[in-house]
């Protein structure tokens, strides 16, 4: 079982917009990303488990749980969405 | 051309208004400054600042104000004056304000920067920082700021802010008493900053509002000298960056007619602008405005809450149809004038700004007429 993990990093302020929900970039962090990032519902719920470390598998499980999702297609989705967060530099993985 | 009231033949009925979203808001902390520009927009007589002291919002207030705001949608924050350092509390403003999470720009003078106030902002880094710059001397800065120090001060803050992970842009405003200056600014920047910034001027200076004391209109650039400055700096700056192999003398400009396009968009507004629809200013004493410069229309963020006055805001506006002058003008599409430079120019809304009509007529001899 793969037990590498994955929490967010600091210099994210997660609010919400006129109903969507962004992620701020803020602090030191504007040097390397300076803007924001609009999340849609399932990234929005992935980014705050990701206040914890978590795993991938118990990232898939707490999406399954919580939306109406295969759990293959809930794994497609997490493995983009934590691939996208480590291209930007927005996860520590452990 | 239809009269303003007409309803075009081929209109589209609204099944329902479009929302208005307040996402772009500007604080305006203060009116006060520390410089003494002469072209000031806003800045009041001195003699005033104890009492605009008493009526400005305190931090508590700002920082609730901004709590209100991102609740109702806003993203784009700019915090700006008169000059924001000058207030004592600018430090607890800005990190109470940040943690809230918007894309924060700052406008400053940079001439107050502090090591308090770097400290802070380094915690807490402006996504933007907008500085204006207003000679490249001493001696400038003495005959449109009313201080020689501030220059050598600005250029210490300049460098200090630069230090930020920020986004850093350069700001000026010519009037007859930095004219010569203009070049001189850019070389300055560039010598010290890089060959990355460019200074952005101003595009038109219009006449002090909002109890604002100046006498814009006895240093601000004629019509023509407004009209031919950003010419002349366009072809410095492709002189700057082409090299000798630069050929002034075959430049041609052209002006695209864009009436077809304009008639053929639709576009939904209070005041002609996204001001009042996603756009917002909450001056130094609580009021909620469209569009910073105009105050006609306002309603009370301080009083009522942010929420409140942002909804009540449109039936704050009551326009006026434009002037006949200007619907019946042959050069409307060459000019660029709105309800708040109507206002600001002649104190009506449905006024005809003079200044104005006369930068359109430079425009049109020089690009239309003689094919500049």
């Amino acid at each position: 079982m793969n037990k590498k993990t994955f929490q967010a990093k600091s210099g994210y302020i997660h609010r919400s917009v006129a109903g969507a929900d962004v992620l701020i970039s803020v602090g030191e962090n504007i040097a390397d990303f300076n803007g924001y990032i609009e999340l849609n519902p399932s990234a929005a719920f992935l980014w705050d488990q990701l206040k914890e470390a978590r795993t991938l598998d118990q990232l898939i499980s707490a999406l399954t749980e919580n939306f109406e999702v295969s759990p293959a297609r809930a794994q497609e989705d997490t493995e983009a969405f934590l691939a996208e967060l480590q291209h930007h530099g927005m996860v520590a993985v452990r | 051309m239809n009269a303003i009231n007409q309803i075009p033949e081929n209109a589209v009925r609204l099944e329902k208004m479009p929302e208005r979203i307040p996402y772009n808001g500007t604080f305006e902390l203060t009116v006060r400054c520390n410089l003494h520009c002469k072209m000031c927009l806003f800045r009041h007589a001195d003699c005033e600042n104890a009492q605009l002291i008493k009526q400005e919002l305190t931090a508590a207030q700002w920082i609730d104000m901004a709590r209100q705001a991102a609740e109702a949608g806003t993203i784009q924050l700019l915090i700006t004056g008169g000059e924001p350092m000058l207030r004592p509390d600018f430090c607890e403003i800005w990190e109470g304000i940040y943690q809230l999470g918007f894309l924060m720009e700052l406008y400053t003078n940079a001439t107050l920067v502090t090591p308090r106030i770097m400290e802070t902002l380094r915690k807490y880094p402006p996504h933007k920082i907008g500085v204006t710059i207003y000679g490249a001397s001493a001696e400038t800065y003495e005959k449109v700021c009313g201080s020689a120090d501030a220059f050598e001060k600005a250029l210490a803050g300049m460098h200090q802010l630069q230090t930020l992970p920020s986004l850093m842009t350069f700001r000026t405003t010519v009037i007859q008493d930095n004219l010569c200056d203009v070049t001189a600014i850019d070389d300055l920047i560039c010598a010290h900053f890089g060959k990355d910034y460019v200074v952005v001027n101003a595009d038109m200076v219009t006449k002090a509002v909002r109890g604002g004391c100046a006498d814009v209109e006895s240093c601000r650039l004629n019509a023509e000298q407004n009209f031919m400055l950003p010419y002349h700096r366009a072809l410095d700056y492709m002189k700057s960056r082409i090299g000798e192999s630069f050929d002034e003398k075959n430049v041609r400009f052209s002006y695209a007619d864009q009436s077809e396009n304009r008639e053929k968009s639709f576009r939904l507004s209070l005041i002609g602008c996204d001001a009042g629809m996603n756009r917002y200013t909450v001056t130094w004493d609580g009021k909620l405005l469209g569009c910073q410069i105009l105050d006609v229309f306002s309603t009370d963020a301080l009083r009522d809450g942010f929420q409140t006055a942002w909804s009540r805001f449109p039936n704050a506006v009551k326009l006026p149809s434009e002037p006949s002058d200007c619907i019946n003008c042959k050069d409307r599409e060459l000019c660029e004038c709105c309800p708040a430079f109507r206002y600001t120019e002649t104190g009506k809304l449905d006024g005809v700004p003079v200044y104005i009509c006369q930068t359109v007529r430079a425009k049109k001899s020089k690009f239309v007429e003689d094919g500049l």
